[in-house]
C-alpha cells in the first residue's frame, strides 16, 4: 500500500469518525479515547499477523491468537524455572517459544495441506487453536492467572485524567517499530518481494530458484514472532487464562484486518486501534448493551463485509 | 460424491437368497440391539450420556448440511445451538408449555436465525463468511444469551425433562425417535429435486444456475434446514442436561461441532452420526475405562494410554497413507521414544530419571479436557491423511449390509472438501 493522498485522506475520515463517535455515544469520553489507543496493542498485533499470513499465503490463520497466548505462558514458566535470566531473557524465550509454534504448525499441518482448499485450512487453524488451548487448560488448569510485567510503573502518563502504564507505552512503541519494519521488509526488500511472489504466483517463483516451501516457513515464523510479540507486552497487563489471545483478540484482530483491507499491514494496524476504540466504546456503553464489545464488533465486521468488502484501505477487489 | 463413483451392484443386492442375508441382518440387529439395549446395561443416569449423543448427532447433522451440502463454514454453531437451547427452556420453564412446543419454536427460532445469517451469506462468501459467524458466535453468548429475561442470567435458564426429572430412559428413547425423524427429513431432502439442486451448487454453482437452479433460494433453505435442525438438537441437548447456560456455548464448543463433523465424514449420514456421538462419548468412555482419566499417581493410568493412542493413530496413520511396513519417518520415530520413555516411567518407577517426578506433578486429564485434546488430534489426522472420516470406513460396511459385495474402498474420499466454491 502507498500513502498517496486518498489513503491519508482516508485514515485522517476514519479517524475523525471515530473519535466523534466515541465523542457522541460514550458516556465516559476520555476513558474511551485514552483506552482506545492505549490498549490496543494485542487488537493490531493479532491483526497485522493474520495480515500477513493472509497477504503471503492466502490462509486466514485461526491460530494467530494461540501464537500469542503460547507466549504469555512460556513467559510466565521462564519467570517461575529459571529467573536468573532475567525479564528480557524471560521475554526472548517467548517470542522464541511463539516462534517456534509457527514453525511446527507450518511444518507439520500447512505444508502437507498446501494443495487443500482454503477452507480445509482455515478449519485445521482452527483446529490447532483448539488443541492448543486444550492443552494449556489440561497442564494449567482454567485459572487465571498473573505475570509481572517488563515495566511497572502505572502513572506514566496522565492523558485526560486516565493514567497510562509504562507497560502499554511499551507497546506501542514495539508496535510502530514493528509496522514500518514490515512494511520497509514488503517494500524495499527483496525477500520481501519473493514473499509476495510466492503468494501470487508459486510456480513461477519456484522457477525463477525461491523456495517456495523456505518462504512459508519464514512467514509463519514471522506471523508467531507477531504473536510472541503481542503476548509478552500485552499478557502482562491483565490476568491470563488459557487462550487468553484468542478469547480477547481473535474476533476483533480479524474484524480489524478485515477493516484494513485484509491485505494491507498499515491497514490492519489502523483497523486495530478502530476496534480498540469500539472495544473501549462496548465496555463503556456496557451497563445499556450486555457483552457490548462482542455485540459492536459484530456489527462492525458485518457492516463492513457488506457495504465495503475491500476495507476502509482496501484497493479495488 | 462416494457413493456415485463406487460401482453400483443395487441390481444383485434383490436377488440374494434369505441364507445369503442373514449374517447382513444379524449384523443389523446386533447394531440395534446395542443402540436399544445400552440404557438397560448401565446405570439410569448413565442414559443421559447418550441421550447428550444423540442430540450431539443431530448437531452434527445440521452442520452437515451447511458444511456438506451447502459448502458454507460456520463457526458460530454453538449459538445455532445455544439459541433452540434457550427457546425451548424459556417455552417450557417460563411459559409453561409442553416439550412438544418448546422443541417446534426452537427449531423455527433456530430455522428462522439461520435464514437471517444465510442472506448475509448470499452477499459475503467463503472466508469472510466464517468470519461473520464467528463474530455472530461470540455476539450471540455476550449479548443474545445475556439478556436475563430471556435466558435467566448467569444462573441459566431451566429445562425440565419432560418425563420427569429422573426419567433418563424414557428421555434416551425420545431422544432416539426425534433423530430419527431428523435423518428421516435429512435422508428424503436430499432425495428430493432440492435436495439434488444443493449438490449441483456446491459443485458449480454457474453451471447449476444456467440448468435453472435458483441459487439464492436453494442456498437460503439450506441455512434455515440447518438452522432448524440445529434448534432441534439444542432443545434436545437443554432438556437432558436439565438447564441452558450461556457459559456452554462458547467458541470451543463450536469447534468440537465443526471437528465432529469433519472427523464423521462430511456428506456421509452414517458416519456422521457415529462421529457426533462419539465425541459426545470420549468424555463417557475415559470416565467409565479405568486409568483412563485421573493424575498419573500409579500405573494404571492417563499417560500409557496416550502413548496407546498415539501409536495407534501413527498405525492408522501410515496404514492409511500406504506406508506400512516402510521406515517411518524421523519424527515419528522421536516421537515413538519419547511415548515409550513416558510409559515406562509410569508402568515401571526409576526406570527413567527425572520424568517420574515431573510426571507426577501434571494435572490430572479430565473426560472434558480429553476430549478437546482428542478432538483436534483426529481432526488434522482426518484432513491430512483420512479425508473421508469415520464415514470412509463406515461405509463398506453399510453397503455390505445394504446388500453389496464388501469392498474396502467404497468409502473412498479424495479430499475433504468443505470448500466453498464461491470462495
Amino acid at each position: 500500500m502507498k500513502l498517496d493522498r486518498t489513503t491519508i485522506t482516508r485514515v485522517l475520515a476514519a479517524l475523525a469518525g471515530l473519535l466523534g463517535g466515541a465523542a457522541l455515544f460514550a458516556t465516559d469520553r476520555q476513558s474511551t479515547i485514552v483506552t482506545g489507543i492505549s490498549a490496543s496493542v494485542p487488537y493490531c498485533l493479532v491483526a497485522l499477523g493474520i495480515a500477513l499470513v493472509f497477504k503471503a499465503t492466502g490462509v486466514f490463520n485461526f491460530a494467530q491468537g494461540e501464537f500469542g497466548t503460547v507466549a504469555i505462558f512460556a513467559l510466565y514458566l521462564a519467570r517461575f524455572w529459571f529467573p536468573w535470566v532475567g525479564y528480557v531473557g524471560a521475554m526472548l524465550f517467548a517470542v522464541l517459544v511463539a516462534v517456534g509454534f509457527g514453525l511446527l504448525v507450518e511444518r507439520a499441518i500447512i505444508r502437507p495441506l498446501s494443495e487443500a482448499p482454503r477452507v480445509t485450512l482455515l478449519v485445521a487453524t482452527a483446529g490447532i487453536a483448539l488443541l492448543s488451548i486444550a492443552t494449556q487448560i489440561w497442564l494449567g488448569e482454567a485459572q487465571a492467572r498473573n505475570v509481572e510485567k517488563a515495566l511497572s510503573r502505572e502513572n506514566r502518563f496522565n492523558v485526560l485524567g486516565i493514567n497510562v502504564s509504562d507497560q502499554r507505552v511499551l507497546g506501542i512503541i514495539v508496535m510502530i517499530i514493528v509496522v514500518v519494519a514490515l512494511a520497509a521488509f514488503f517494500n524495499r526488500t527483496s525477500l520481501g518481494l519473493a514473499v509476495l511472489a510466492s503468494s501470487q504466483e508459486p510456480t513461477a517463483t519456484e522457477l525463477c530458484g525461491i523456495s517456495v516451501k523456505r518462504v512459508s516457513a519464514l512467514v509463519w515464523g514471522l506471523s508467531g514472532l507477531l504473536g510472541g510479540l503481542a503476548g509478552v507486552l500485552a499478557g502482562p497487563t491483565g490476568t491470563f487464562t488459557p487462550g487468553q489471545l484468542t478469547s480477547v483478540g481473535l474476533v476483533p484482530g480479524f474484524t480489524a484486518a478485515v477493516l484494513g483491507g485484509i491485505t494491507s499491514l498499515p491497514g490492519a494496524f489502523l483497523g486495530g486501534i478502530l476496534i480498540s476504540f469500539i472495544q473501549a466504546l462496548g465496555t463503556t456503553t456496557g451497563s445499556s448493551i450486555k457483552g457490548g464489545p462482542a455485540f459492536f464488533t459484530f456489527l462492525l465486521l458485518a457492516g463492513v463485509l457488506l457495504v465495503r468488502p475491500q476495507g476502509l484501505l482496501g484497493g479495488k477487489r | 460424491m462416494s457413493v456415485a463413483a463406487a460401482p453400483r451392484l443395487a441390481a444383485s443386492a434383490g436377488t440374494a437368497s434369505i441364507a445369503a442375508r442373514l449374517p447382513r441382518l444379524a449384523v443389523l440387529g446386533v447394531i440395534a440391539l446395542v443402540v436399544v439395549g445400552a440404557p438397560f446395561l448401565t446405570d439410569p443416569v448413565d442414559s443421559t450420556r447418550f441421550s447428550e449423543a444423540i442430540a450431539f448427532a443431530v448437531i452434527g447433522l445440521s452442520l452437515n448440511v451447511l458444511l456438506g451440502y451447502v459448502g458454507s463454514i460456520s463457526l458460530g454453531h454453538a449459538a445455532f445451538v445455544g439459541v433452540g437451547s434457550f427457546a425451548s427452556a424459556y417455552m417450557v420453564s417460563q411459559q409453561g408449555q409442553p416439550f412438544v412446543v418448546g422443541v417446534v419454536v426452537a427449531a423455527l427460532i433456530g430455522g428462522a436465525q439461520a435464514g437471517l445469517l444465510g442472506i448475509l451469506s448470499l452477499r459475503v462468501t467463503g472466508l469472510y463468511f466464517a468470519l461473520i459467524t464467528l463474530a455472530y458466535g461470540a455476539m450471540a453468548q455476550d449479548t443474545l444469551f445475556g439478556i436475563d429475561s430471556l435466558t435467566g442470567g448467569g444462573a441459566g435458564q431451566e429445562a425440565p425433562n419432560p418425563f420427569g426429572p429422573s426419567a433418563f430412559r424414557a428421555y434416551y428413547f425420545l431422544s432416539l425417535a426425534v433423530l430419527g425423524l431428523v435423518l428421516y427429513v435429512d435422508w428424503s431432502l436430499m432425495r428430493s429435486k432440492a435436495g439434488r439442486a444443493l449438490l449441483a451448487l456446491r459443485e458449480n454453482p454457474r453451471v447449476a444456475a444456467s440448468l435453472g437452479i435458483d441459487v439464492k433460494a436453494f442456498t437460503l433453505l439450506g441455512f434455515v434446514i440447518s438452522g432448524t435442525f440445529a434448534g432441534i438438537g439444542g432443545a434436545l441437548f437443554a432438556h437432558n442436561v436439565g438447564q441452558a447456560n450461556s457459559q456452554v456455548y462458547s467458541f470451543n464448543l463450536t469447534l468440537i461441532f465443526v471437528i465432529m463433523t469433519v472427523v464423521g465424514g462430511l456428506r456421509n449420514r452414517a458416519g456422521v452420526v457415529v462421529g457426533s456421538a462419539l465425541f459426545a462419548l470420549i468424555t463417557y468412555v475415559i470416565e467409565k475405562v479405568p486409568g483412563l482419566a485421573g493424575r498419573f499417581e500409579n500405573a494404571d493410568s492417563t499417560i500409557p494410554v496416550i502413548a496407546l493412542l498415539v501409536f495407534g493413530g501413527i498405525l492408522v496413520n501410515e496404514a492409511v497413507g500406504g506406508r506400512l511396513g516402510q521406515r517411518p519417518r524421523l519424527a515419528v520415530q522421536i516421537l515413538c521414544a519419547i511415548m515409550v520413555l513416558l510409559a515406562l516411567a509410569i508402568i515401571a518407577p526409576g526406570t527413567v530419571p527425572l520424568a517420574e517426578t515431573q510426571l507426577r506433578e501434571l494435572p490430572a486429564l479430565t473426560p472434558e479436557i480429553g476430549r478437546l485434546v482428542l478432538g483436534p488430534v483426529l481432526l488434522l489426522v482426518v484432513l491430512t491423511r483420512l479425508p473421508g472420516g469415520i464415514g470412509q470406513l463406515i461405509t463398506p460396511f453399510s453397503r455390505w449390509i445394504g446388500g453389496h459385495d464388501f469392498e474396502w474402498s467404497s468409502g473412498k474420499v479424495e479430499e475433504v472438501q468443505v470448500n466453498d466454491v464461491r470462495a
